[in-house]
């Protein structure tokens, strides 16, 4: 829902629904997770479809529709994955009560302090641009990716989650919000220009609108996941469709892990044990 | 200078006129991060600091030690499960022993360890038959264990401790949290 959009109702009951919320203030129904509602709107949905247009007529021009469309397909079957220090990983998994938290709600439970510097200030302004109203302290934050890998630089595990765990609470945007908010300055009244999020099952839309510049006639398959998370000579330099997950993600939710073989002992030792404990979970652990 | 560093992650983010470069203690690889993507360096983990030092030697070594202290202490973690086979346990003794004998790591392992009582008993035997060779890992089991009735005691003092006798938001859940990761 962009705001100035009009009002969303509620279906059963007519009340006029808050940004923010999960649920109905008139009846109390589950009305579904903000961030996906506000990629639902057909205001949304309309302005990525033009993008997509426009996005097939470049590829024709190019000689390239058929590799866009294949790579669209593709990417509607990419899968979240959570680049992350093995730590982090080991917290999730030896913790059976313990679940990955947003950065904010760590803040709110006193578990990090908000760093004194001008990245974490800025902060709640840059992530409150894509979900205001608070709904980016809810929002975890994932890479769409379509080998189970994702940006290197940011954590030696790639976690790639399970659809039916974050499907219905996921929706996906463009790329860094602090880099969009600097591509694209938004004015202090004003909001996020629509086409640029998608639910997740429009996930393959929003890959083709974005990404058609860097299809190129003969691509196959084989191409499409340095397309989709492209891992740059430097941190810096990395480029993914961001996944914005709404609440906490626990250990469940797990569905295929891969890990940069620690070189350290203390790491080989605790790996041994966080592998064993996923497997009993049923993951897939792949060491490269 | 300015640094970002995180024990759990392994790694410190230099403060530079443009964005960070970012080094990663196990492999030592370097990259430039942008200010805009550091975020993603450190998600899920809560041990970040913002540290002021003059140089990059002491950057990497006060991130060094707290990597070391990070993992001593889950390894400790590990000797206390009642679900590791004793076997098992040989190996966690000899790698908490090299990080024991790191100048500073027991002194901020115990800093951690000793502010909440063991939540189960333990097979303190098989345990302590399993550290034979990590003297050092033995050591501070047992200076642990010696120490459960006092420490349990300070413990129940502080939680009796009003919320609102701390001038900050949640200090107890975070005094915690940091002791508290895996347990």
């Amino acid at each position: 829902m962009a705001i100035g959009t009009g009002p969303l109702l509620c279906d059963k009951c007519g009340t006029e629904i808050a940004y923010s919320s999960r649920e109905c203030a008139g009846c109390g129904r589950d009305i579904g997770f903000p961030n996906v509602r506000a990629a639902d709107q057909p205001v949304e949905i309309a302005a990525l479809q033009d993008r997509v247009r426009y996005a097939q007529r470049r590829a024709a021009e190019r000689n390239c529709a058929n590799e866009l469309e294949t790579f669209g397909t593709a990417a509607s079957e990419s899968k979240a994955v959570i680049a992350r220090p093995m730590s982090v990983l080991d917290s999730m998994v030896s913790n059976k009560q313990s679940a990955m938290q947003t950065y904010h709600k760590m803040v709110r439970i006193g578990a990090r302090l908000p760093e004194n510097n001008a990245w974490d200030a800025n902060r709640d302004r840059i992530e409150g641009t894509v979900h205001p109203f608070g709904v980016y302290e809810h929002i975890q934050y994932a890479a769409l990716s379509l080998d189970g890998r994702g940006v290197h630089w940011y954590g030696n595990c790639s976690v790639t989650l399970k659809e039916g765990m974050i499907a219905d609470r996921a929706s996906v945007f463009e790329e860094n919000p602090f880099i969009f908010c600097d591509k694209h300055p938004i004015p202090s009244t004003g909001s996020l220009p629509p086409g640029f999020r998608a639910t997740w099952p429009r996930r393959g839309e929003l890959a083709m609108a974005k990404l058609h510049p860097r299809i190129q006639p003969g691509m196959t398959g084989l191409d499409f996941p340095a397309i989709l998370v492209e891992q740059g000579a430097s941190s810096a330099q990395s480029d993914f469709i961001e996944v914005n997950i709404y609440g906490a993600i626990i250990a469940k939710a797990i569905e295929h892990v891969i890990l940069e073989k620690p070189t350290r002992r203390a790491d080989r030792v605790i790996w041994k044990r966080i592998q064993r404990d996923l497997e009993s979970l049923g993951v897939h652990v792949e060491e490269v | 200078m300015q640094v970002l560093a995180s024990g759990q992650a392994g790694l410190f983010a230099i403060q530079t006129g443009t964005g960070f470069t970012v080094e990663y203690l196990d492999s030592g690889k370097r990259t430039s991060a942008d200010a805009r993507d550091i975020r993603y360096h450190f998600a899920g983990c809560t041990d970040v600091t913002t540290l002021t030092v003059k140089n990059e030697v002491e950057a990497r070594s006060l991130t060094e030690l707290a990597w070391s202290a990070d993992r001593a202490v889950r390894l400790f973690i590990i000797l206390l499960d009642p679900n590791e086979p004793p076997a098992d346990l040989v190996e966690v003794g000899e790698a908490l022993d090299e990080l024991l004998a790191l100048p500073g790591v027991e002194e901020r392992v115990e800093y951690q360890l000793f502010s909440a009582p063991l939540p189960q008993p333990i097979e303190v035997k098989a345990v302590l038959g399993s550290l034979a060779g990590a003297h050092l890992s033995t050591a501070l089991l047992t200076r642990f264990l010696n120490l459960q009735s006092i420490i349990g005691r300070v413990r129940v003092a502080f939680d009796t401790i009003e919320d609102a006798l701390f001038d900050e938001a949640s200090p107890r859940e975070r005094f915690f949290r940091a002791g508290d990761r895996s347990w």
